[in-house]
């Protein structure tokens, strides 16, 4: 049903793109590169005379402009270079291309902090252990955030099956709630699972930053092991960029995003994506059992999954003013997404579900305030604030028991459902406020201090209409989490050093109302009120040895503050611990960045180093039918990744890494198993420029991805031919694309999985076989 | 390290004196290791389930673990380090004569029978799965596996309670042979509170001639684990194999019978009485009852509680609210008595805390007597005790409760060997790990 829907819509789609019919005016083309003639890209090139017309360049440091003919000054400018300024005069019907050659600017080169200009490169330079990864090569791809983030060193993602199923990301050891995401800065930590990174196309999606261990103050959460911030859209200029992809399992993946802003200074923005996958491929080992259920020893290979369905969309739409004296920026939006995931199994795969599903949908309303340059340009403020509601849902109303071959039986119980012990409608409703206010200002010419607060609230309660009597959250429980921090950054020697040092205060309240349903009615309903402050502090160092050479440090002391339920259970059978800690932990880095050049290969060397002291983790204890939380396992990881990548030309590039980890429980001396201890991925990719035409491309890439064996329970308990294991994971996928007319026509073709290898998670959970994708996509922008 | 080492030792050194005892014997009679044996010679092992302590976050796996003798249980280190078979999911252990049973709970829906093989080896022999989760279990004779599934709730009071599942299992072959379908108790209340409806929780199984005695709690059918009428024994009587019900017995002098999720609710003795155990503790979910923790007895031959016996164990001296209790023999049961009622309801099914004090209770005479030479402890034992040579091996665990601020780390567990006619516990082998769920004795 919603496969035809989807039909129907994607068919609307294509009608929407073919409908868009722009204007030809006269073009300026040309290309930003430095003084080794390596390409410049993300450089602003700004008309000085047209106030709204601007472009970035892009990955290959191009840029087209379209304005009237006449005479103009282009205004080229990009942290860490001199602005340059290059007369121009476009005559109508004719073409005029532009070599732009910028200088390097010494002194400008580490002002990244300053200028909040958090550009790619200069990021990784920063003294914090932060990857970025630009998806400018990957917005042809069929593929979602996960898989992009999937290629740093140290990040590992557990994916429970196809597209839009549940995943686990770890990063250094750490995961879970540990680790926190944010998008634009703002944390996401309560929304469902329809705003999540398993969902969310690369196409979206400008840079992704992903800090291990060490956070800076402007992502405001108690992140214990790391915060990864998607970046998305930060353009200054008109575009629309529509894309369209169908795939193996009948996947069906859309994007629209796009923005205008007009010469009044009025900006609207809009960015939506649609996702829907049957996820119906074929997995092995089913064992073979008989009416009641006793093994007959006969497995199955190559069973279809047959009630794994996903879709998800969503939609942020925004509109307000720019460069206003009032605000550079002020910006209303509303954000809307759902999604309905279709469960095929528990985590073993042996007993498929044949109906239950989980619904999720958000809806947010926002605004942005920017105000930069104040107090004699060295105040910028930056506001945020939204209020959403998240409803999560889970419908389990079946009392059917199916097998893997379409067959089922209605068990005696008809009360029981498939997944839960009895059937349930259970929706948990999330109201919540978020707040999040940053200042930077400039002390001197080395020095900033910057301030951000972020308010996190939240009210939730649950209900449940298939269900008498209680239900988990029946009464709401109120989390109102407040960070705060403050930080200073100095640059010295010529910024050869810089240095940010850090304190964040952790301010938690919450309240739950827990009943007692054994008790008398004046002691039924006992309130409860925690209240946590904690203060964490840290220091981020960098110093550039010499244009080659870099050498980073950083340490925090962090803290992940209990959720509500942790504290207080859900109001049925996970009870209350008011005693609970915070999970706390110290988090060192040490890196090293190395680059080298000779002629036209490039070649780049990065490792890290890190220490994760954990204390106090959040354990599940059961005590008969109940259970409870407490603080008794502590845990360290030591580990060191390396990233080597070396380019030629700037069309080949070859980049491997590798993570090694050792995460042991420090009360029993015990390694720690079932996360993944040495993994790493390789990727080459080829680009060649102008084959059939001027400005077109083609490109072809490889990506594989490696995870060692690793042990499910215990490294060194059970006889070590009894142990479960994790058997080793290796995978391939290939993308062959091409762009013409500068990028503004793209279409690529990807394989995933190309040896169609058996890859398996999570035990015994298998990932999908060899697949095929088909990516269509316009960019058009001014 | 240095541990490994002594343990190594003691294995080579035990080794030594197996081989030569076999060597020694080897001349007086057949059981030679030589090849032209005709007929394969018994071996008997020791099995426990395991649980080990939890690594990191996650929780503690089950390990099921084959034992060379008896003195494994007795001295030493008992450990699964590069030893054992590891199990998925929190698991109950049973046994049937010589097929141990070990079922998921919650993560698994897998009974696996395990049996020695030929050689010796403990080896899984069959598995069959659920629907939803074994409860409880029985081994009702030598043959056959009892278990009944419970869990489940009602959208709507008033409607009819859906039939319990009962799962007869073959032990011989590991395999499940029929589910059978009861209400147990359908006298379904109206849904108001008045007269609250209820799902019947099996506690215990016993077969007596033809019958089966089925001891069981009323539950609020919501998944809350309420109690509902709880000053009220009740046992239902089926016709067996037939599951006919033939009669329901109640009885108001003590409470509900049994604690959920142990299977010794009800219990036979070497004469065919049955002896049911009421706890009354509000610590052991319990809640509520206001009759006296007790004793009652069904006796041979009939179908009625006996109405001249009823042993009031909290009042008696020495006496308590008992969470638990076991048929060792000679009339003598080994019990756990709740030291402290208040600490909340199910609070005393934790793993780790001082929660209970250990006794010998004569059914006959009526005593209760304290075991001396064991601290109080925790242990939720899901199987029924093992005895041997007239002594009861338990699995007991010292230490702070978590709730009160103790360490995992700091609580030991080790078997303590009870002989019920002094009251005297030893203690025995160290675990290496948080509890011995169950110990069994068992032969190819």
């Amino acid at each position: 049903m919603s496969v035809f829907v989807l039909r129907r819509n994607s068919c609307l789609f294509f009608l929407f793109l073919c409908s868009i019919v722009c204007n030809a005016q006269t073009n300026i083309t040309g290309v930003v590169i430095d003084q080794n003639s390596n390409p410049v890209p993300e450089a602003s090139i700004q008309v000085v005379e047209l106030k709204k017309k601007g472009v970035v360049s892009d990955f290959e440091g191009r840029f087209t402009l379209e304005i009237p003919s006449g005479s103009y000054t282009l205004k080229i400018s990009y942290v860490g270079f001199k602005t340059y300024l290059q007369k121009v005069d476009v005559i109508s019907s004719e073409t005029t291309s532009l070599t732009i050659r910028l200088q390097e600017d010494i002194n400008k080169l580490s002002d990244v902090i300053v200028k909040g200009r958090t550009k790619a490169q200069k990021t990784r330079e920063k003294a914090f252990e932060v990857e970025v990864i630009e998806t400018k090569g990957l917005k042809n791809m069929s593929v979602d955030v996960n898989s992009v983030l999937m290629t740093i060193p140290g990040v590992n993602i557990r994916q429970n099956g196809g597209l839009g199923s549940g995943f686990d990301f770890s990063l250094n050891g750490l995961s879970g709630k540990q680790v926190k995401f944010f998008i634009d800065g703002i944390p996401q930590e309560n929304f469902g699972s329809s705003l999540s990174l398993n969902n969310f196309p690369a196409t979206l999606v400008e840079r992704a930053e992903v800090f291990k261990g060490v956070v800076p103050i402007y992502l405001g959460a108690d992140a214990l092991g790391g915060a990864i911030n998607i970046i998305t859209n930060q353009r200054k200029n008109d575009f629309l960029d529509v894309s369209y992809d169908i795939g193996s399992f009948n996947t069906h993946r859309a994007t629209l995003n796009g923005q205008y802003y007009s010469d009044k200074g009025f900006v609207a923005k809009v960015s939506s994506f649609y996702n829907y996958s049957d996820n119906d491929y074929k997995i092995d080992g089913i064992e073979i059992r008989d009416e009641l259920g006793n093994d007959t020893g006969t497995i199955r290979n190559g069973v279809r999954r047959f009630h794994d369905a996903y879709n998800s969309q969503m939609i942020n739409v925004k509109a307000g003013i720019v460069d206003k004296k009032i605000a550079d920026q002020l910006l209303v939006g509303i954000t809307a997404s759902a999604n309905r995931n279709e469960i095929q199994h528990p985590i073993d795969p042996q007993n498929p579900f044949g109906e239950v599903f989980e619904e999720n949908n958000v809806i947010q309303a926002s605004i942005i305030y920017e105000k930069r340059n104040l107090l004699k340009e060295k105040l910028n403020l930056k506001l945020f604030a939204a209020i959403s509601e998240n409803n999560d849902k889970k419908v389990d109303t079946s009392s059917r028991k199916y097998d893997w071959f379409g067959g089922f039986i209605e068990r005696s119980d008809q009360d029981k459902g498939e997944f839960e012990f009895s059937k349930t409608l259970f929706e948990f409703k999330d109201k919540m406020h978020l707040l999040n206010a940053s200042a930077n200002y400039k002390i001197g010419e080395q020095s900033t201090l910057n301030f951000n607060y972020t308010k996190n609230y939240l009210k939730r309660q649950g209900e449940d209409p298939a269900r008498a009597g209680r239900i988990a959250f029946n009464d709401p429980h109120i989390l109102d989490k407040n960070i705060l921090g403050l930080s200073y950054d100095v640059s010295l020697f010529e910024d050869s050093w810089s240095t940010t040092l850090f304190t964040k205060g952790y301010l938690l309240n919450s309240e739950g109302i827990i009943e007692d349903v054994y008790a008398n009615d004046e002691d039924r309903y006992t309130k409860f009120k925690n209240n946590f402050e904690e203060l964490g502090y840290g220091v981020a160092s960098t110093y550039k040895m010499s244009d080659r050479i870099q050498v980073k440090g950083s340490f925090e002391r962090t803290f992940r503050i209990p959720e509500g339920y942790e504290a207080f259970g859900d109001g049925l059978l996970l009870k209350t611990n008011p005693n609970l800690l915070p999970e706390e932990s110290y988090n060192v880095n040490i890196g090293f960045l190395l680059n080298n050049q000779w002629d036209k290969l490039r070649v780049n060397f990065d490792t890290n180093f890190f220490i994760r002291d954990t204390k106090n983790l959040i354990v599940l204890w059961s005590e008969g039918i109940n259970s409870r939380y407490f603080n008794t396992a502590d845990a360290s990881s030591i580990g060191i990744e390396g990233e080597i990548k070396a380019t030629y030309n700037d069309n080949f590039f070859v980049a491997v890494n590798a993570t090694y980890q050792k995460i042991q429980d420090d009360v029993l001396n015990e390694r720690i198993a079932n996360i993944p201890y040495l993994f790493g991925n390789l990727r080459a990719g080829y680009n060649i420029p102008n084959i059939l035409s001027n400005h077109d491309k083609m490109s072809l890439s490889l990506d594989s991805y490696f995870v060692n064996e690793f042990p499910f329970q215990s490294f060194s308990q059970g006889a070590p031919e009894e142990r479960f294991f994790i058997p080793e994971q290796l995978s391939h996928n290939i993308q062959l694309g091409y762009s013409f007319k500068q990028g503004k026509y793209n279409i690529s073709v990807q394989a995933r999985n190309v040896t169609d290898a058996i890859v398996k998670d999570n035990l015994d959970i298998q990932k999908p076989g060899r697949a095929f994708y088909l990516k269509l996509r316009y960019f058009i922008s001014n | 390290m240095k541990t490994k080492k002594i343990n190594w030792i003691k294995s080579m050194l035990l080794l030594f004196v197996i081989s030569s005892v076999a060597l020694s014997c080897s001349s007086d009679d057949d059981t030679t290791i030589t090849p032209p044996d005709p007929e394969p010679i018994s071996i008997s092992k020791y099995v426990v389930g395991f649980q080990a302590n939890p690594i990191g976050q996650a929780t503690g796996v089950d390990y099921v673990l084959e034992l060379p003798s008896l003195e494994s249980l007795t001295t030493g280190e008992i450990t699964v380090e590069g030893q054992g078979i590891p199990l998925k999911g929190w698991r109950f252990f049973h046994s049937v004569n010589n097929t141990i049973f070990s079922s998921g709970y919650g993560d698994d829906d897998k009974c696996i029978a395990y049996q020695l093989d030929e050689a010796g080896k403990l080896k899984e022999a069959a598995n069959f799965t659920f629907q939803s989760t074994l409860d409880n279990y029985a081994a009702i004779d030598d043959k056959t596996l009892l278990a009944v599934e419970l869990t489940g709730g009602v959208d709507d009071f008033t409607k009819n309670i859906p039939d319990r599942s009962f799962y007869v299992v073959n032990a011989e072959t590991g395999l499940l042979e029929k589910v059978v379908t009861h209400a147990i108790d359908s006298r379904v209340g109206e849904g108001t509170e008045g007269s609250p409806a209820y799902i019947p929780w099996v506690t215990g199984m016993v077969l007596r001639g033809g019958k089966l005695f089925v001891s069981y709690h009323k539950l609020l059918p919501d998944n809350s684990f309420a109690p509902v009428g709880v000053d009220k024994a009740h046992v239902a009587v089926f016709k067996y194999p037939e599951f006919e019900l033939e009669s329901l017995i109640e009885d108001e002098r003590t409470s509900f019978i049994g604690i959920n999720g142990h299977s010794t609710g009800i219990e036979k003795t070497e004469n065919g009485d049955i002896y049911s155990f009421s706890s009354s503790s509000d610590a052991a979910a319990i809640t509520g009852a206001t009759k006296p923790s007790g004793i009652l007895r069904i006796k041979n031959g009939t179908t009625t509680f006996d109405p001249d016996y009823f042993f009031d164990v909290e009042n008696a001296p020495n006496g308590g609210k008992l969470f638990w209790m076991d048929y060792v023999g000679n009339g003598k049961a080994i019990g756990r008595i709740v030291m402290d009622d208040s600490l909340g309801t199910w609070t005393v099914f934790a793993e780790q805390g001082s929660f209970f004090k250990m006794v010998v209770i004569d059914l006959i005479n009526q005593t209760v007597t304290d075991v001396q030479g064991i601290p109080a402890h925790a242990n939720r034992y899901t199987s029924p005790m093992f005895v041997e040579d007239g002594k009861a091996y338990l699995s007991s665990r010292v230490g702070a409760s978590l709730a009160s601020g103790g360490k995992i780390e700091d609580g030991e567990t080790h078997i303590y060997i009870v002989d019920p006619e002094t009251a005297m516990a030893t203690k025995g082998a160290k675990v290496k790990g948080l509890t011995l769920k169950g110990i069994f004795k068992v032969s190819n």
